[in-house]
């Protein structure tokens, strides 16, 4: 009896060591990266900032090893440890002090692992968002200011006239000569493209204040969604003018989707 | 023709040489070669780059985005695209025909591309540097076999599960050992 009780609490010593450990671990490595995350995220100068995302990748990824270490061990050392315990035990209708020790550990168990797996998520949100917002308005207001700088720069490539460029197009797109008709292909900057992708994030951070308040309203107040999402769509129309007809149907289909779903009242 | 007005062809381009001509991007073909290969100025092939997406935002019963995925499949029997391809090392040549025929194959290396990016790497990117398959060659394959995996799945559920694992607990140790090990690979019970 007391061999059982001893091997029990030592295998629980055990398994919150070895949790410990993990944490321990798991803490050292993301409050180290994420001054690196941040830095990463800042100098990529890609636009989709893929060098970011792979080293976030990397570093979820060895959490979740973590993870999978901690519940291969729950398994291993744990649950078939309690199995091998139940079966020396006397059978059904002989509850002993053993069998009590058993079940409290095992919920003892059980939780210290609910808290680890709350550390991971915790540690999971603290990485994500490490680099914080992108700063898309200050973006797009550069990528304005640059087109107002070039839109007058542009020649005729038949007879050499200048050209204005009308507006700030996102796609290639032709552009007539004034003097001799011609139409010309202007192709927009990588950054003016980038404008495009951009617009639908821009204009929800434009109004997430309101998506704030519809997600803080209780219960959820449908009015308030349809009031954000028509705002939403507003701003992503003043960035995008070319897409406005496209974005209404888009914008019809999220309603519909809206009002069927069971989620509001 | 199909009523659906949502499949109508944009300047004159089908949903299935879309489908097609994104699929060949992705196989190494720039967007001049798309667009001249479905005849059209390269003006109008973003136009209909960009509202070919616009229709499928705008179907709530996804069955233009499904179409979308068949088409991507079929995209080498397009007779548009037929005599266009991008260049391609004679290993790849062989991989590429090797990953749309062999259904163990292509398992493997999905598992491995999602490994590659568990451990910070450009899965796509490790895949094409390691078979020379392109990220569009390794989507024609998954359009392909997605349907026979689904199969496989209902049928055998924890063969796959198996399989799966195995590709798995590979492509992780090869990493993890090109990187030093894990990061906690010290801490034992």
């Amino acid at each position: 009896m007391s061999g059982v009780l001893e091997k029990i609490g030592q295998t629980q010593d055990k398994w919150f060591v070895f949790l410990d450990k993990l944490e321990s671990r798991m803490h050292e490595i993301c409050t180290a990266a994420v001054p690196e995350i941040r830095e990463v995220f800042e100098q990529d100068r890609d636009p989709y900032k893929r060098a970011h995302g792979h080293l976030l990748m990397g570093l979820r990824g060895q959490i979740n090893q973590m993870r999978s270490k901690a519940n291969e061990v729950r398994e291993e050392k744990i649950f078939q440890f309690i199995d091998g315990i139940t079966s020396e035990l006397p059978g059904h209708g002989f509850f002993t002090g053993s069998h009590d020790r058993l079940y409290t550990f095992r919920i003892a168990c059980i939780n210290r692992h609910n808290l680890f797996e709350e550390k991971i998520a915790f540690y999971m949100s603290l990485l994500n968002n490490a680099a914080g917002e992108q700063d898309l308005e200050a973006a797009y207001q550069e990528q304005l200011q640059a087109f107002e700088a070039i839109r007058d720069q542009f020649s005729c490539k038949q007879c050499a006239g200048q050209m204005t460029i009308p507006d700030l197009f996102f796609i290639a797109t032709y552009v007539t000569c004034p003097f001799c008709q011609t139409q010309n292909t202007f192709i927009p900057s990588t950054g003016a493209q980038m404008v495009l992708h951009q617009a639908r994030s821009l204009a929800e951070q434009r109004t997430a204040h309101l998506l704030k308040t519809y997600e803080e309203s209780k219960p959820k107040n449908s009015l308030l969604y349809r009031q954000y999402l028509r705002s939403m769509f507003d701003e992503w129309n003043k960035i995008v003018p070319d897409m406005a007809e496209e974005n209404e149907k888009f914008y019809q289909r999220l309603l519909q989707d809206h009002l069927n779903s069971i989620n509001h009242y | 023709m199909s009523e659906n007005p949502l499949l109508t062809p944009i300047h004159g381009i089908t949903l299935e040489d879309y489908s097609a001509a994104c699929a060949k991007l992705g196989s190494g073909l720039s967007e001049a070669d798309v667009a001249k290969a479905l005849g059209i100025e390269f003006p109008v092939w973003q136009e209909v780059s960009l509202l070919w997406p616009e229709r499928m935002k705008q179907d709530s019963t996804f069955h233009i985005v499904t179409l979308f995925g068949q088409y991507f499949g079929e995209a080498d029997k397009n007779p548009k695209f037929s005599n266009l391809k991008a260049e391609v090392s004679a290993q790849g040549t062989t991989n590429i025909e090797k990953i749309k025929t062999d259904k163990d194959f292509y398992q493997e290396l999905e598992v491995a591309r999602q490994v590659a990016y568990e451990y910070g790497l450009d899965g796509a990117q490790w895949i094409a540097d390691q078979y020379a398959i392109s990220i569009g060659d390794f989507q024609i394959a998954a359009s392909l076999w997605n349907g026979q995996i689904h199969q496989d799945i209902q049928a055998d559920y924890a063969g796959y599960n198996r399989r799966q694992d195995g590709y798995k607990k590979k492509y992780e140790q090869l990493f993890a050992a090109a990187q030093g090990g894990n990061l906690a690979d010290d801490i034992e019970f």
